[in-house]
């Protein structure tokens, strides 16, 4: 039985991943595929939510799917923006090392 | 003619006279001069800017070249003697405007004081007449009104006023002939005359305070005349006051009494409501008010009085005012503006002698009092002969103060100050022929002066009787009766003499160093009538004395008669009274003077101090040595010449009092106020120093900090504030 | 209309010399100033044409324009600022000084040549918002002029100032930012204790007096009036300066150019004085009445201090700016006097904020000449220093007459109007703070002290011969001094005009603030 809290553990965990290597990672391309890692953990989270609690109706069921769709269609596009702007970087600079990227510094 | 209710136009004739001069007169003398200047000197002065610059120029250089050889009031003298260049047609002018003008408003003056000698009119002897010239504003019940009252008082006043200043008018177109601020003068000393004419017009304090603070402004202005003038070189023994120093001392130290003033007005306005000195002086302004304000407030109105006739402790300015050219210590610093304190107390005499506590008529004698001795003491060592006249000046006026704390009226007081304006101008306008014929004021380098400038010894020798109180001269008439009213005033107060006796030490003092100053100057050794007309061998000084042209000497002739005769005005108490006073005929009057023993002690004194004057310097059979000779005597001499110190006093209290509390403010702002002020700037600056740290630019702690905020708030909400429950 | 063009105009002729060619800019600015100054006499001379002139009070201002402007109501929150525009008594001799000022300014600064269209844009620029000021009789509307005139103060410091211009300028801003801070709050208080729809000055005037409620306070609790009046008067303070927010004028005063100083002690510190009378006593006259026995020790301090301060300054402008700090003292002894609780003749009261009001006015034009002044010399000489001068009179007899002119005004010489304004606050307010008044009588004799002093040791003696080249005044340096003299002197002996112009609008203010304070 795939019970809410399986879910959830899942969500949970690849979310910390994610988390994790968002944070350490000094790769720029890695970074952002942990940042997509933990926008899937979200996924799974709503997904979860949305069979174990939304209504009773098919389409009720449905909203967190269509949450999980939306997420994945915007990650999409976020994903080709963050490559760009990665590329830009690259051509610039030549690297992608976020440490050697701090314009915002102070 | 009603000559009283156009009394407004005296002060009007000086002031048309003074804007006449100003934007008439001066401007086309620039002109003149301007173009002249153009024609000779060409391009060398092609913008022709400085005008008075380059006139100042040709008098400040014999001032400089004078001034190692010499002293300075020499220079200035002998600055505008040697300058030699006549005054310019348009200067001259302005000063001929200034004449006719002053002509003009004695006239009106005399004829303002006929009426009341001779009205019928029992409401005008009573009240005066009252001219409306306009409201500065009511509120309420409270009026700012500017108005003049024509009285008794005043209309002696304006013909005393008027009187001198046309004379000193007329003397100053000889005096200041070729001086640079020839028409600068002429302005200042009309200015002058409207503002001691506004004073003595002025219905209520208000007038009475533009009046009485405009002619300490033209003070200021005359005092400072030779602005430009260079201080006296050190080494000199003279001790000449610095014009612009003396001027600002003049006009800080009458400031510092009209403080007092001010705050007397204040408290009068408060508890009465007016400034009217017809309401003041009713005394049914008082039934409400408090009795010690009022007595304080008497006393706080007579320090302005203290700092404008220059009496003790305010008294330092008067002597350094003689810097200011000699016409003008003659008007101002002898006759009329330092006077007028005197007159403030005559004009609420009502007030301070009935509705005050009596305390206020004794501060105001025995400041008197003792001023009256203690400037007669300095006065007797001083060897420039201006200063001595102006320390005869703060003792005279010492007995007029006494005289209105003394006297059952102001009449006493008031009839010293009139006897006092024509012989002590006289004395001045003398000492200034003298300064003008020999270029010094140092007695030292006079004596036998009256082989070379009669007409200027004889009317000095005029003068220098009546201040002695010889009888027969005005000064014995109003003296005399001031010393005897002190002998009475004693004996109604408990036997206690101090006023009397020292009035009595001061007119010997008196007799004394007026005719020291008069043998000093006129007479001396080898002289004719026993060394009281000097002859040319008592002359110690080298320049040679030349006489004063006319406008000088009919000044002082035409003075010697009121200065001789004034005393003669047998109802003068009569008629300041408005008739309270029994009026007296001249043979009674002169009888009774004559017939008080108390005057006889006078007398006495008088004669003591002229014969003493006489042995030591008229026929020089007591050497001075004999006084100052002995330790003691050197001593005294000692601190009667440096003033008793008080000039030395007040420099330390300004030096390190004021100006330390003033460098303590400014300390105070710099670094206590500015230093938390800036100190505040800097905290700011400061954390934003320390806070930037933590944008450093890296995404991933940024990312950290936020979950990591995130994951705090979530801990805090289960554990500590326990809003979610696990 | 009238107060619209003269607000405006300015501002507009700003925007019009920013468009023009550089060597047009002198000329198009004086014109327009001269245009608006001519406008703002009529202010006056409009009103006399009655046969009783009616110079207005608060309730009813003259040439009052009134639209609406900004009006959001949502629920029980209502915010309202209206177009109001109006003068009265307390204004319009505010609204002539500044245009005078200006005009003047304008014509004292011929001689500049650093960016010259942006300079005279920004004086145009600061009269609009000056004008505004006085105009406005919307209390949001108020705010918003009082901060707008900062702009144009700040760069004419910062761009055109001295040596520690910016140092200068970021004091004057801060320091009356942080003020103003308190006002705004102070606004906001009052706006919405008073029912919060309506910011005119008539509402407030007419309601002023409600404000009798507490708030609590730690434990304790304080009275409303107090606090309005204390939130409203902390920006008014630094702008007068009361003792001790006072230190950012010196330097302000010293590093900004002559006209510039001339606009900051002849208008700005007018506007803490106008805010003051208008807003503190006349909408907070609970508040006022309470303050009144702190604020009167205020006055003295402010009085001898700045007295005593300018006494030690070596800095002819500094001097003066100190000076500016003793005679603002004034102000604040009349309006203290004013509020003073008590019972007692109402005149005297008028008597002191007639003198207060009259301070303000004669302080524009005595501090003007005498900033002016020290300009004409500073222009030449390049200095500033009172001692390194020395006997220079004689170089110059018509700017050290027309310098003693101002010398001898500031220090309450009868004949001007400096004395018709210590004289009318001195015997007023001895009725209800008698030992303020005699400390602040005493700053008369310490005025005299340090202006001759300085006279003495900068004009007179013998000619310092480093400065024998200098020349005299020429005609269009003294014409500033000599306009602003003509004005002194004409007050100083005819004051009745003046005085009559200000009485309905303090009659009404004294007689509306009677049920408060006693009368």
């Amino acid at each position: 039985m795939v019970t809410l809290n399986s879910f959830l553990v899942l969500g949970a965990i690849l979310f910390c991943i994610g988390l994790f290597g968002a944070l350490s990672k000094r790769n720029a391309v890695a970074i952002l595929m942990s940042i997509e890692i933990m926008l899937n953990a979200v996924n799974i989270t709503l997904v979860g939510y949305s069979s174990a609690f939304m209504g009773h109706t098919h389409g009720e069921r449905l909203t967190g799917q269509i949450f999980a769709i939306f997420i994945i269609t915007v990650a999409a596009a976020e994903a080709a923006v963050a490559l760009a702007m990665i590329i830009a970087i690259y051509r610039r600079r030549s690297t992608i090392d976020i440490g050697e990227i701090n314009l915002m510094r102070w | 003619m009603d000559f009283v209710s156009y009394a407004w136009v005296i002060p009007a004739l000086p002031l048309a006279a003074m804007i006449l001069i100003f934007f008439g007169t001066r401007p086309l003398e620039m002109l003149a001069r301007r173009r002249a200047s153009g024609e000779t000197a060409g391009a060398g002065h092609s913008a022709g800017h400085d005008h008075d610059a380059s006139a100042t120029d040709a008098h400040a250089s014999p001032a400089v070249s004078a001034q190692g050889e010499d002293t300075h009031g020499a220079s200035h003298s002998g600055g505008h003697s040697e300058n030699g260049g006549a005054t310019p047609f348009w200067a001259m002018a302005g000063s001929v405007i200034g004449v006719v003008a002053m002509v003009l408003a004695f006239f009106v003056a005399v004829g303002v004081l006929v009426e009341f000698l001779t009205t019928k009119d029992n409401n005008l002897i009573q009240h005066g007449q009252y001219i409306f010239l306009f409201d500065w504003f009511r509120f309420g019940n409270l009026d700012y009104t500017i108005a003049f009252r024509v009285d008794q008082l005043t209309a002696v006043m304006l013909v005393v006023v008027t009187g001198v200043s046309m004379l000193v008018h007329l003397y100053s177109i000889g005096y200041m002939e070729g001086d640079p601020g020839y028409s600068r003068f002429f302005i200042e000393l009309a200015l002058f005359t409207v503002a001691m004419l506004i004073l003595v017009l002025g219905a209520n304090f208000l007038v009475l305070f533009i009046g009485w603070e405009l002619v300490g402004l033209s003070s200021y202005l005359l005092v400072g005349f030779w602005f430009d003038a260079a201080p006296e070189p050190p080494g000199s023994d003279l001790d000449l006051p610095y014009p612009p120093a003396a001027a600002l001392k003049a006009f800080l130290t009458t400031r510092l009494g009209d403080f007092g003033f001010m705050i007397g007005i204040l408290i009068l306005f408060f508890s009465t409501g007016t400034f009217d000195f017809g309401a003041l002086n009713s005394a049914a302004t008082y039934t409400h008010v408090n009795q010690v304000a009022l007595t304080a407030a008497m006393i706080l109105v007579f320090c302005g009085a203290v700092g404008k006739s220059a009496q003790f402790p305010l008294h330092v300015w008067l002597p350094d005012a003689m810097a200011g050219p000699t016409p003008v210590s003659a008007l101002i610093h002898a006759a009329t503006m330092v006077a007028a304190g005197v007159y403030l107390v005559a004009r609420l005499f009502p007030l301070y002698h009935f509705a005050a506590g009596p305390q206020s008529l004794e501060v105001v004698g025995y400041v008197g009092g003792f001023t009256a001795l203690f400037a007669a003491t300095i006065a007797l060592v001083q060897n420039d002969i201006k200063k001595v006249l102006a320390y005869s000046t703060i003792s005279q006026l010492g007995y007029m103060f006494v005289g209105l704390a003394v006297g059952p009226n102001n009449a006493l007081g008031i009839f010293h100050l009139f006897t006092h304006a024509f012989f002590k101008a006289l004395l001045f306008l003398g000492s200034g022929a003298v300064i003008h014929a020999l270029g010094t004021q140092d007695m030292r380098k006079m004596g036998g002066l009256a082989r070379y400038i009669p007409i200027t010894a004889a009317t000095f020798l005029v003068a220098t009787l009546s201040i002695s109180g010889f009888p027969f001269f005005a000064g014995f008439f109003s003296k005399d009766p001031i010393i005897g009213q002190a002998f009475d005033y004693g004996t109604t107060h408990g036997g206690n003499y101090t006023l009397y006796g020292l009035t009595i030490v001061t007119a010997f003092l008196t007799a004394f160093y007026m005719f020291r100053a008069y043998f000093l100057t006129f007479g001396g050794r080898y002289g004719q009538i026993a060394g009281f007309w000097g002859a040319e061998r008592a002359y110690r000084g080298e320049a040679h004395p030349h006489p004063p042209s006319w406008v000088m000497w009919l000044p002082l002739v035409i003075l010697a008669f009121p200065a001789a005769l004034a005393g003669y005005w047998s109802s003068f108490a009569n008629f300041l009274t408005k008739g309270a006073t029994p009026a007296v005929n001249i043979s009674d009057y002169i009888n009774s003077a004559f017939s008080d023993k108390l005057t006889l002690i006078g007398i006495v004194v008088a004669l003591a101090g002229i014969a003493l004057a006489w042995l030591m310097y008229g026929v020089q059979a007591l050497p001075a040595k004999v006084f100052t000779g002995n330790p003691i005597g050197k001593g005294i001499h000692a601190l009667l010449m440096h003033k008793y110190y008080m000039d030395d006093l007040y420099r330390l209290i300004i030096k390190y009092v004021v100006l330390g509390l003033a460098h303590l403010t400014v300390l105070f702002d710099r670094y206590i106020i500015d230093g938390i002020v800036n100190g505040s700037g800097m905290a700011v600056r400061g954390l934003g120093a320390a806070t930037r740290r933590t944008e450093s630019g890296n995404t991933q702690g940024y990312g950290a900090a936020i979950f990591g905020g995130a994951l705090i708030i979530l801990l805090l909400l289960f554990f500590a504030v326990g809003v979610l429950k696990l | 209309m009238l107060l619209t063009l003269i607000v405006f105009v300015p501002a507009l002729a700003g925007v019009i010399v920013l468009a023009s060619p550089a060597r047009a800019a002198k000329w198009i600015a004086g014109g327009f100033s001269l245009a608006v100054f001519l406008a703002s006499m009529w202010l006056y001379f409009g009103l006399l044409g009655d046969s009783s002139p009616n110079f207005g009070t608060v309730m009813d201002p003259q040439w009052y324009i009134n639209a609406t402007w900004i009006d959001v109501a949502i629920n029980s929150f209502h915010f309202k600022v209206n177009y109001a525009l109006g003068a009265d008594g307390l204004s319009i001799p505010m609204l002539i000084l500044n245009a005078l000022l200006t005009f003047l300014a304008v014509i004292g600064s011929w001689h500049i040549e650093k960016r010259v269209k942006l300079y005279m844009a920004m004086l145009l620029i600061l009269e609009t918002g000056v004008a505004g000021v006085f105009a406005a009789f919307d209390l949001f509307l108020f705010f918003l002029f009082w901060e707008i005139e900062l702009i144009p103060m700040f760069l004419l410091i910062a761009i055109w100032g001295g040596a520690r211009r910016e140092y200068a300028a970021w004091k004057f801003l801060i320091y009356t930012l942080v003020g103003s801070a308190f006002t705004l709050a102070g606004i906001f208080l009052i706006y919405f204790e008073e029912g919060g729809r309506d910011a005119s000055f008539q509402h407030f005037a007419q309601n002023g007096l409600n404000l009798t409620g507490a708030l609590p306070f730690f434990g304790t609790t304080v009275s409303l009036g107090l606090v309005t009046f204390l939130l409203l008067f902390s920006g008014f303070a630094v702008k007068i300066p009361m003792w001790p927010v006072h230190t950012w004028l010196p330097d302000a005063h010293t590093e900004a150019p002559t006209a510039v100083s001339v606009l900051l002690a002849g208008v700005l510190l007018k506007m803490g004085a106008y805010g003051l009378i208008r807003i503190c006593l006349g909408f907070v006259p609970h508040g006022a009445m309470e303050f009144a026995p702190v604020l009167g020790i205020f006055a003295a301090i402010n009085v001898l201090w700045g007295a005593l301060a300018s006494m030690a300054q070596q800095d002819m402008k500094k001097m003066i700016a100190y000076s500016s700090v003793s005679h603002m003292g004034y102000v604040l002894l009349g309006v203290a006097a004013a509020s003073a609780a008590g019972s007692l003749n109402l005149a005297f009261r008028q008597a002191a904020l007639t003198g207060a009001t009259l301070q303000m006015f004669t302080h524009g034009t005595i501090t003007g000449m005498l900033f002016f002044s020290v300009g004409v010399l500073y222009e030449k000489a390049h200095t500033r220093d009172i001692d390194v001068f020395g006997g220079i009179g004689k170089r110059m007899p018509t700017l050290m007459l027309l310098y003693s002119v101002a010398c001898f005004a500031a220090l309450g010489l009868p004949g001007m109007s400096g004395f018709v304004a210590e004289y009318l606050t001195f015997t007023g307010s001895f009725a209800t703070l008698p030992v303020v008044t005699i400390l602040s009588v005493f700053g008369v004799v310490l005025t005299a002290g340090y202006l001759l002093w300085m006279l003495r040791r900068s004009f007179y003696g013998p000619l310092n011969m480093k400065w024998s080249w200098l020349t005299d005044a020429n005609a269009r340096e003294a014409f500033p001094l000599v306009a602003l003299a003509v004005v002194i002197i004409f007050v100083g002996i005819f004051p009745t005009p003046m005085l009559n112009l200000l009485a309905p609008t303090l009659s009404q203010m004294i007689h509306h603030m009677t049920p408060v304070i006693g009368g």
